[in-house]
């Protein structure tokens, strides 16, 4: 039986796919590459003595899949909120955009799922420094031949423009903060772009290469129509052929696409199917070529009814507890011995059996376990951020806070919440803490979190390609997204210092201290994060995770 | 007649005037606005307060309601703050889906619940009657949602089917039209016609034990005459009230199974608003529920007139 949780559920990972496979850490062993990598991690190393990389670093070179040309690839999800990437944060407009325009450069969606290396896209070659990047731009790169670009060459100013855009001031320019690092643009020659940057920063690469809001742009289109609402002229792998609102969205192959041979498809049809078991009936009915199944069960029933391919990964996102640690929260809360203490008494395994059927792996700090390099080992993890009751007891009695109240919100879509949070309520209760359970309709849970009215919260995260993505914002005291008020000048000191380390190892390193040294601050606890199942019909080859909202990976999908 | 149409026509004004206030008030009290739906999960309090300017927000309540309404009555309902585009097109685009789906749904029932009722009532106390009561006690204990979900689930693991998904305009494309509606609407058709089955076996039982239709009988005429040319028309006065009210309730959309058959109707869109607190959309749509019940509301009473030539408005 299909109940509304299961459908709820559903809806929550159509929104989380395209973040299913989003890994913080960038670059395997095999991409050590200098700050003027081409296809490096997403801290690029190294200062300006480096030479630039060729092109063709062992991340880089990943295999494009072979293919057939032709046929039509059909795929589920939620409708468009608006056309206009840079102007909204809708996970489908974004995914979508990403199969239309083409960004500096992408991470690569054909090395292995825990592996977050960048490549080329538009930009053949990239050198960074403390107050520069230099990209060296793809010579031959069109926008689609439609008007009023009509396929001309994509050329430096059209980078500037795109990237200037972004930054444009105003509500719904929610995607400017990626580019906060960058003091100006320019374009010594048509293939040339510099960014010069205010700071050192070691996540802005992999911001550019994010698939949120960060597709290029042509400004004659939106000269000509005010907004990038009414059409797209991109210059990736596909062309938007029709948007039927509430409907479907349909794309087409762009035949002048850069790549020689690319893409293999020469359609893709994405349906915009609401209900989970909808979507889940017409996966096994072979009416969808792609589906990611909600949980062990429904990936079990795949298997059962179907020949599908199915490849399970851990999401990368997942809900966190944050504490309020200003005016408005728990007083209580601002004493770590008090968060470090919740900590201890939560039972990671018990959540991880009981929640998860064991279909997910620990959490316990800001960077998921399979992050590859920038994750700590799961041996580490459970031998740091282990169940001590009787610590948690002693903690809180340390603190003058033998028994403790607290109320908890969280969305009332959030299905993993409204499993977890009764059991983590059990947990607590034994080292005297009595959690109250609040949920709370979306908008108005939303409306809490931006006001840091609430207590303790469970809020949801997408997967960001760096920790710097997710560090600053969240825990810097003048971070946007800053909604727990940490004030912590000890933390602040830590989390600007690692924006300025652009050698790769060296920061691998530095996050990995900062994560081990995660209970002095804790003003987020992690628990559990589930697996994503990702099944594709047996008929579908060059399958890909996408990484974040970029589903660039499209272009190397074929039909047998 | 006249008379009467235009005495109801000009009483509906006051009613969808209450009825656009009381929804504005009660959407303004409700925490959380369009700025904070909107700005997800990246909202600063800075943006959020620039958006609210541009949306209008920070305006006084009276001030933005003027606004609506002075659009409105220039035919112009308002933008989506979601979309930016024009609510009416939203309506436009999604009210052809939950009118077909109504009158389909509406039909579907009538054709169900109408002769199970009838020979319900004509074989009193038999094992037709019986059968007919647990049917209508079936119809009515299942949930729309979960036969809904029957019927897409199991056909898609037993016979690898499923019903379209992708919406095709009636006269565009009336097969695949009439193949994505057929099922969700014998589903809602289904699950109403269990209390129009329940009214038509009681009112024709009440009108069968007239002193007219001993007399029809006793004149000798044929049973099924005297069912259905004298009897059926006088039961059927509950039966259109509550016809009106089912046909109301469907074309303010049937959300649930909207959702499970991918229909994208008003309904869906409704709730979508509400949850986005896309204030304009709502507003429209309630002026639009508001206007539909009124006039089925008319309807109805008017047919009482052609049902029963006693009743008359003047």
């Amino acid at each position: 039986m299909i109940t509304r949780r299961t459908m709820l559920r559903r809806g929550a990972l159509g929104a989380l796919s395209a973040g299913a496979a989003y890994l913080l850490a960038c670059g395997s062993d095999s991409n050590s590459n200098s700050s003027t990598s081409s296809g490096g991690g997403s801290a690029p190393q190294a200062a300006a003595s480096v030479a630039p990389a060729t092109p063709t670093t062992a991340a880089a070179a990943a295999t494009v899949p072979a293919g057939k040309p032709g046929g039509t690839l059909v795929l589920s999800g939620s409708d468009l909120q608006r056309l206009d990437f840079q102007r909204t944060i809708s996970t489908p407009t974004q995914n979508a955009s990403s199969l239309v325009f083409s960004r500096l450069a992408s991470y690569d969606p054909y090395v292995d799922l825990n592996t977050y290396a960048m490549r080329p896209d538009l930009a053949e070659s990239w050198e960074q420094t403390g107050d520069k990047v230099v990209f060296k731009l793809r010579k031959g790169a069109k926008w689609q031949n439609l008007p009023p670009l009509n396929g001309r060459e994509v050329v430096a100013e059209d980078l500037k423009y795109s990237l200037t855009r972004v930054a444009t001031t105003g509500a719904e320019y929610v995607h400017g903060y990626k580019v906060e690092p960058v003091s100006a643009i320019e374009t010594p020659d048509k293939y040339t772009v510099v960014l010069k940057l205010r700071f050192a920063s070691a996540g802005l690469m992999s911001d550019l290469a994010s698939g949120q809001g960060m597709g290029t742009v042509p400004r004659e289109l939106v000269e000509a129509d005010g907004d990038l609402d009414k059409r797209w002229v991109g210059s990736g792998p596909y062309m938007l052929d029709k948007w039927t609102k509430g409907s479907n969205i349909r794309f087409v192959k762009n035949p002048d696409y850069y790549k020689p041979g690319l893409p293999y498809l020469d359609a893709i049809e994405w349906k915009f199917i609401t209900d989970a078991s909808t979507n889940l009936a017409n996966f096994l009915a072979g009416q969808l070529h792609f589906y990611i199944a909600s949980g062990l069960e429904q990936s079990d029933q795949i298997k059962k009814s179907t020949k599908a391919q199915i490849r399970t990964f851990p999401n990368l996102g997942g809900t966190h507890k944050m504490y309020n640690v200003g005016a408005k929260g728990n007083a209580a809360l601002r004493d770590v011995r008090v968060r470090q203490a919740i900590d201890l008494a939560i039972d990671r395994a018990q959540i991880q059996e009981l929640v998860l059927g064991n279909d997910g792996v620990w959490a316990a700090t800001f960077v998921p376990l399979g992050f590859g390099e920038w994750s700590l080992t799961d041996a580490e993890t459970k031998q740091l951020y282990a169940t001590n009751l009787n610590e948690a007891k002693k903690l809180l009695e340390a603190a003058g806070q033998p028994k403790l109240t607290i109320p908890v919100e969280y969305s009332n879509i959030d299905t993993f919440a409204q499993d977890e949070l009764p059991l983590m309520k059990q947990m607590l209760a034994k080292a005297g803490i009595e959690l109250q359970l609040k949920p709370l309709e979306r908008t108005i849970y939303l409306q809490n979190q931006v006001d840091s009215d609430f207590n303790l919260m469970a809020i949801g995260m997408g997967a960001y390609p760096d920790p710097d993505n997710y560090l600053y914002p969240t825990f810097h005291s003048k971070g946007t997204k800053n909604y727990g008020q940490v004030n912590d000048a000890d933390l602040d000191k830590r989390i600007e210092k690692q924006r300025g380390i652009l050698d790769y190892k060296e920061r691998v390193a530095y996050i990995k201290e900062l994560q081990k040294d995660w209970k002095k601050y804790l003003y987020r606890t992690y628990t559990v994060n589930r697996n994503d199942h990702q099944a594709w019909q047996p008929n579908v080859k060059g399958t890909f995770v996408p990484k974040g909202w970029d589903y660039q990976g499209m272009e190397a999908v074929s039909l047998a | 007649m006249q008379r009467y149409v235009l005495r109801r026509a000009l009483n509906m004004l006051p009613v969808l005037f209450g009825l656009t206030v009381a929804v504005f008030l009660v959407m303004r009290v409700i925490p959380g606005d369009a700025a904070s739906a909107m700005l997800d999960e990246s909202p600063t309090a800075a943006a959020k307060e620039e958006l609210r300017r541009q949306l209008g927000l920070d305006r006084p309540l009276a001030e933005q309601y003027l606004t609506w309404v002075g659009g409105v009555l220039h035919g112009d309902l308002g933008t989506s703050f979601w979309t930016n585009r024009p609510v009416s097109g939203e309506i436009r685009r999604t009210a052809p889906v939950t009118i077909e789906l109504a009158l389909l749904a509406s039909l579907a029932a009538l054709v169900v619940a109408l002769p199970i009722g009838i020979l319900s009532a004509v074989k009193q106390d038999t094992v037709w009657d019986y059968l007919g009561r647990s049917v209508s006690i079936i119809a009515l204990s299942v949930p729309s949602f979960w036969l809904g979900t029957l019927a897409v689930v199991l056909p898609a693991i037993w016979f690898k089917w499923v019903p379209p998904v992708t919406y095709q305009p009636l006269w565009e494309h009336p097969r695949q039209n009439l193949a994505q509606f057929w099922l969700p609407a014998l589903v809602i058709g289904a699950g109403s016609s269990g209390a129009m089955m329940r009214m038509t076996r009681s009112a024709l039982l009440e009108v069968l034990r007239q002193d007219y239709i001993r007399t029809a009988r006793a004149k000798g005429l044929a049973p099924r005459s005297v069912i259905l040319r004298h009897a059926l028309k006088n039961a059927m006065v509950p039966v259109i009230t509550m016809f009106g009210a089912l046909v109301g309730g469907l074309l303010t959309g049937a959300v649930i199974t909207e959702t499970i058959f991918n229909l994208p109707g008003f309904g869906s869109l409704t709730i979508n608003a509400i949850s986005q607190r896309d204030y304009p959309q709502i507003q429209a749509n309630v002026l639009m529920f508001g206007l539909v019940y009124t006039v089925i509301n008319l309807l109805v009473d008017l047919s009482y007139a052609m049902l029963n030539p006693r009743i008359r408005y003047g």
